[in-house]
């Protein structure tokens, strides 16, 4: 701030020393140009009060000159009112500028999201779906088919085996199924693919030489996709090393028996 | 009292002088500068109606400025006791404008406004500090005026500010007046 001003505003401010107040007194009245500055001056002052940016001891003259001036007092709060009603003006468009932001963002994102959620919603329904089939799905993998011997792995809990009897493959006595339990298996699950649905429970008959060595009259039916099977649970030492036999009927269907041959071996 | 040959020139001359005096009253820290300038602008024309010759009219309302400070600062500080009954037969306040309506006139007043109008004002008004001055500096170099010029139309569009807001707020004062006659 140059010395001039500083003077004005010390002269407005009440805090000029006397003798150098009337001479201003002097200049006001006879100079158009001093009476101008004096304007702009208070103007600065006005505005910078308004704004709070005047100093303390600045801030408390400026006020108490306000408060033996209605008419300064007045122009106080016009300032004031209408930097506050610019400022809220300046906010409100900040805020409109943000939110117009936003909305074209989802103006643009939003068919992007759907699509995006579409794609998910169903890789998510087919994921469920895998995971459902995989869950029911006989824990053993080969189909016993042209191969001689049926591989027989552990199934996941402990020393239960399991093997998968397809239907549809015709072999003679020389190819026969043959499953290797092995050693220390305590149960077998034999998942047996039968023909046609017939009723939800089968009669199963297990015979090792003609000599029956296990039966059930109900044993359930399982549906996964096309295949039917029975899930047969048997003691592994049901099953000891040798040819069987096992005749399948359904109660509901009276041309339903079918006949699944394979041999046992135990492993080492 | 006639300040000036043409009745225009008379009114600038006028506030001119009244604001000189308001000024002067106010670094006195004297209460009511606005009156006591007015006073000082009465006696001035009792004298010219007086016929007394004066040769510098501003110089002369200096004199009697001073006079009149004077007579402000010798006053003994009043005190009046008013009787309890004194505020018995005033009638109420006439309606005042709140500032919530204050601002709502405002806000209506600047929407009445141009777009350029309100951004110089925004311009002029909402700066900090060092950057307050820094921005008027650059709306006088953008608009390519002076720094003088940026002020009288600052000063011409809150003057237009200020008829709107009269206006508003007539309104507003009317507006009880007539619900109660509806």
């Amino acid at each position: 701030m140059d010395k001039e001003r500083g003077q004005f505003r010390a002269y407005l401010l009440g805090a000029l020393p006397e003798a150098e107040a009337a001479q201003l007194d002097e200049q006001l009245f006879k100079r158009d140009d001093v009476l101008r500055r004096m304007e702009d001056e208070q103007q600065m002052l006005i505005e910078e009060s308004a704004k709070g940016l005047l100093s303390g001891e600045e801030e408390s003259r400026f006020r108490a000159q306000c408060s033996r001036s209605p008419q300064l007092k007045q122009k106080l709060a016009e300032v004031e009112a209408l930097i506050a009603t610019l400022q809220a003006r300046s906010a409100q468009a900040r805020r409109q500028e943000t939110s117009r932001f936003w909305l074209r963002f989802f103006v643009i994102l939003s068919p992007t999201l759907a699509v995006a959620l579409c794609v998910a919603a169903f890789l998510n329904v087919q994921q469920r779906r895998m995971n459902e089939t995989l869950r029911n799905r006989p824990d053993s993998a080969p189909m016993a088919s042209a191969a001689p011997a049926v591989p027989l792995r552990p199934s996941m809990e402990g020393k239960q085996f399991v093997a998968f009897l397809a239907a549809n493959v015709v072999r003679g006595d020389a190819a026969l199924p043959r499953l290797v339990i092995p050693k220390g298996a305590s149960a077998v699950e034999l998942q047996v693919e039968v023909h046609g649905a017939g009723t939800e429970a089968w009669h199963v008959t297990l015979s090792e030489a003609d000599r029956p060595v296990w039966m059930s009259a109900r044993v359930p039916v399982h549906r996964l996709g096309p295949e039917t099977y029975l899930d047969v649970h048997l003691d592994a030492g049901v099953l000891t090393p040798g040819a069987y036999s096992m005749q399948l009927g359904s109660s509901g269907d009276l041309q339903s028996d079918q006949t699944r041959r394979f041999t046992v071996a135990w492993g080492k | 009292m006639k300040l000036g040959k043409e009745p225009l020139e008379s009114g600038a001359r006028y506030e001119s002088l009244r604001a000189r005096l308001i000024f002067y009253f106010t670094r006195k820290c004297l209460d009511f500068p606005e009156d006591l300038a007015d006073e000082v602008l009465d006696r001035l024309a009792r004298r010219l109606a007086e016929g007394t010759e004066i040769d510098s009219l501003t110089a002369f309302a200096l004199g009697i400025a001073r006079f009149v400070a004077q007579e402000q600062a010798s006053k003994p500080f009043q005190i009046q006791v008013l009787e309890e009954t004194f505020f018995n037969n005033i009638p109420a306040d006439s309606p005042t404008e709140s500032m919530e309506e204050r601002f709502s006139g405002m806000e209506d007043c600047l929407n009445r406004m141009t777009t350029a109008d309100v951004e110089l004002l925004e311009k002029y008004y909402l700066g900090d500090g060092e950057s307050l001055i820094r921005a008027r500096k650059s709306i006088s170099e953008t608009l390519k005026i002076s720094p003088e010029a940026v002020r009288q139309r600052i000063f011409s569009i809150r003057r237009r500010m200020r008829q709107c807001m009269e206006r508003h707020m007539a309104r507003i004062r009317t507006k009880p007046e007539s619900s109660t006659h509806g």
